[in-house]
């Protein structure tokens, strides 16, 4: 009953492939990130889970091979899209270290469920950092919450693309290799 | 003629000679050549499947929506021809269309590009009916070979479906499509990692492509708008209704396994080859749901039990009303309800202190420098929503709400507080603990100052008024479509319609200095004007109220309302048969646990238009709840110098 036009056109900025260039990740890059010229958020989301179509990346462990394969795709999209639609949320969340959108971030960035507790606490401590100014968007947010993963050692270990591939892929995300 | 017969017979033996050859080459070709083979495969298939009887079976019923028609025929309510590879005549018989589903199954593959979703073979654009009878005929896939789809298993493994949950989105007055609520289904992820915001929900909606209020409610109660399943994340979901319209979804998990799970995500993969043709109270997202779940478990007798309305809460009675189905209930509160239950837990000096920190960021972090961390952090949190419920909601938040956003989120993030507990409640009971929609009613009575004596009949087709049981409803709204009182006077011998509400909507939230909202009514509908001095039919008159104005609450129990209000009438009774006026209209509401509702409300119109008879009328009422059943309800009403008196019996079904 309920009708489709969503309020929620919203919150959803298109990614202007080129403005984040200079956030993308060696191998990779952020310009395939856009879900094309379509305005309509729901269109966009569908995209990220059917659309198989090749494009570049921007993964936790960089590296061009993973730019080939569909999971990897997939598990960004999800990503991006979530971040899109939920920023306000996930903000919200990292101030105040943890809650169920950051949660489910840390599960869509491949992170272990021990994790989450050391992820919420690093977004609410390095909050500055991932939101630099007022007009920080979410893929800026998404690529700056990456970068301090890849820096701490400690979610670097359990936060692992490997994991956010097989979720997308519908396989079951089993624990990192020590 | 013999001439004419001896020439055709010459030139037919010509023609054997001249391709008596060909023809036995070609025999032979075909005898030996694999289509032949899998010619007769699927010829046996398609007996298999007659003798079988499987175009009769539930299952088959279900994945096409096949229903009874009155003629003892089968009609599906998919919509779409795409749908359907027998063609039209698919529509309506099963039999033809499980031929042409085998056949088409058994076609070979042609070349398409990897995303051209139309272009793919019958097996990818139809994986339910593929897999069932792949089973049920024991199709050899060394006979008939099974197609690669890569466009249903990417799509299929994304959403890595394992068990279902009913989602009932409590009511949104603001939107005529919403006002009954609103059901769709979420699908646990497999990948086992429980966070439900990324699951995948399955929502039938209707296609809008209006933007008239004429138009969408003509398409939408007769038709016009073409209806399809979404799949989407549930955090769509949650930002539109939890968020945006501040409703309460409710989560019913279902006791239905991953193999059903996994054929109502497939199935819903072959509805995107077709629409169904939506109606606003009939065939609607919770009917075509109702068609989904009997996917997932055929034997769940849901959708026949619907006839005429389906209104969502009572197909949620369906669902519940199966022994079993139903594994657990849980709630989300509104992000009202979080805010106002973070008001409710804060002295005034803290509320004051987060209204300036959402009206001025960081200007204002000087009025909880002084105060605990924990404290702080409080305060923070409920600024931080209110700045949000008030100024993020929108389109594009301006730049000054961005700035103090992260101002407010920077303070917060600087007090090191983990995540505090809101233990927000819903707006109401859960949904199914409330009455039945529909309402049916005896009452008798007394009128003109206990001279004439009266019996009465009531129908209503939906849903709820400030007097019906409060239980599972919201408690600031009443909302009615189509009431009808009849009434018998017994001295006079006289029936006439007392009383016709086409639609009755109140909407009194409670005013909140975090949430105001205004309060809104509009009432469409026929009445007696029995303070003119007459009776019966020629005493009938039709009208339109709207008002608007301001609601509060006095604790949980009392809830007031102030409206200013218009009026516009026309019947036979008044002067120049009409009147136009501008007036008020006030009441009061008193609820007691799930026992008693108490409502007093008066109006006066000053008309300055037509006939400008003044007619206040005040009307008190009282409702003794028997369950959710059933109510003994008693009211008197004034009308200018007119009164009456009545006891009714009201029952819900």
């Amino acid at each position: 009953m309920k009708r489709l036009s969503l309020g929620l056109g919203a919150f959803v900025l298109l990614f202007a492939g080129t403005a984040h260039a200079q956030y993308g990740m060696a191998g990779c890059g952020l310009g395939a990130m856009a879900f094309g010229n379509d305005q309509d958020t729901l269109k966009q989301v569908i995209a990220a889970i059917i659309n198989p179509t090749a494009g570049q990346t921007f993964a936790i462990t960089s590296g061009t091979s993973n730019c080939v394969s569909r999971g990897v795709i997939r598990a960004e999209r999800e990503q991006a899209a979530f971040a899109e639609v939920n920023f306000q949320d996930i903000k919200g969340n990292m101030a105040a270290g943890g809650g169920e959108y950051l949660a489910s971030l840390a599960t869509l960035l491949g992170c272990e469920d021990s994790a989450k507790p050391v992820f919420a606490r690093m977004s609410q401590d390095k909050l500055e950092i991932l939101v630099p100014s007022p007009s920080t968007t979410p893929i800026q947010m998404l690529v700056g919450v990456k970068q301090q993963i890849k820096a701490s050692p400690a979610l670097a270990a359990s936060c692992t693309d490997a994991r956010a591939i097989a979720r997308a892929e519908g396989k079951p995300m089993t624990l990192a290799k020590r | 003629m013999n001439d004419c017969l001896s020439r055709r017979f010459r030139a037919e033996r010509r023609d054997v000679l001249f391709f008596g050859p060909l023809l036995f080459c070609l025999i032979v070709g075909l005898c030996a050549s694999p289509a032949s083979a899998e010619q007769s495969y699927l010829h046996e298939l398609q007996t298999r499947a007659r003798t079988r009887g499987l175009a009769r079976t539930r299952l088959w019923q279900v994945l096409l929506h096949y229903h009874r028609t009155l003629c003892g025929g089968w009609r599906s309510s998919a919509d779409g021809p795409g749908f359907f590879l027998a063609g039209s005549v698919g529509e309506i018989d099963p039999e033809a269309e499980l031929m042409a589903t085998v056949a088409a199954f058994a076609a070979p593959a042609t070349p398409a590009a990897p995303d051209d979703e139309k272009g793919q073979h019958a097996q990818c654009r139809f994986p339910a009916r593929w897999s069932w009878l792949k089973q049920e005929l024991a199709i050899d896939t060394a006979r008939l070979p099974e197609q690669p789809c890569p466009l249903f298993s990417g799509w299929c493994q994304a959403i890595a479906p394992e068990k279902v949950a009913l989602v009932f989105s409590s009511a949104y007055l603001n939107s005529p499509a919403s006002m009954y609520g609103h059901t769709f289904l979420r699908l646990t992820r497999r990948t086992g990692e429980d966070n439900r915001l990324i699951d995948y929900i399955v929502n039938f909606a209707a296609e809008e492509d209006t933007k008239s209020g004429l138009v969408y409610a003509w398409k939408g109660l007769f038709g016009g708008f073409a209806g399809h399943f979404y799949v989407m994340p549930y955090y769509m979901k949650i930002q539109e209704y939890s968020n945006i319209e501040s409703r309460d979804l409710w989560e019913y998990e279902l006791a239905l396994g991953q193999a059903q799970a996994e054929r109502l995500v497939a199935h819903t993969w072959e509805t995107r080859s077709t629409h169904f043709n939506y109606y606003f109270a009939t065939e609607n997202c919770s009917y075509f749901l109702l068609e989904l779940l009997e996917v997932a478990d055929p034997e769940l007798r849901l959708s026949d039990r619907f006839h005429g309305t389906v209104v969502p809460v009572e197909t949620l009675r369906a669902v519940l009303a199966v022994p079993g189905l139903v594994k657990a209930r849980t709630v989300r509160p509104s992000l009202r309800a979080q805010i106002l239950n973070r008001k409710s837990h804060m002295m005034g000096s803290e509320i004051k202190t987060a209204e300036a920190l959402s009206k001025r960021g960081r200007e204002a972090q000087g009025l909880i420098a002084d105060w605990s961390r924990e404290r702080q952090a409080r305060i923070i949190d409920a600024a931080y929503d209110l700045l949000r419920f008030r100024e993020g909601l929108t389109k594009e938040p301006s730049p000054e709400f961005l700035r103090k956003e992260r101002e407010l989120l920077i303070l917060r993030g600087r007090t090191g507080v983990p995540p505090l507990d809101n233990d927000a409640k819903p707006a109401s009971d859960a949904p199914e603990t409330g009455h039945r929609s529909l309402r049916l009613g005896l009452a008798g009575g007394m009128m003109g100052g206990g001279h004439a004596v009266f019996e009465e009949l009531s129908l209503r087709v939906a849903l709820h008024d400030f007097l019906d049981p409060s239980r599972g409803y919201l408690d600031d709204a009443e909302l009615e479509m189509i009431q009808l009182r009849i009434r018998f006077e017994n001295a006079a011998r006289r029936v006439f319609p007392e009383r016709l509400d086409l639609i009755n909507i109140l909407s009194v939230s409670g005013y909140d200095r975090w949430i105001p909202k205004t309060a809104w009514a509009i009432r469409v509908g026929g009445a007696q004007a029995h303070n003119l001095a007459c009776a019966g039919v020629r005493c009938s008159y039709g009208g339109v109220n709207m008002g608007g104005g301001i609601s509060f609450r006095l604790g949980h129990p009392f809830l007031f309302f102030l409206l200013a209000d218009a009026d516009l009438a026309g019947g036979a009774p008044f002067s120049d048969h009409w009147r136009i006026g501008l007036g008020g209209f006030a009441g009061a509401v008193l609820r007691l646990g799930h026992f008693s509702q108490t409502a007093a409300e008066g109006r006066d119109i000053y008309y300055f238009l037509g006939d400008r008879r003044r007619a206040p009328v005040i009307s008190v009422g009282q409702g003794f709840n028997l369950g959710p059943w059933g109510q003994i309800r008693l009211v008197g009403d004034a009308v200018g110098s007119y009164r009456e008196a009545r006891a009714e019996l009201l029952g819900y079904f």
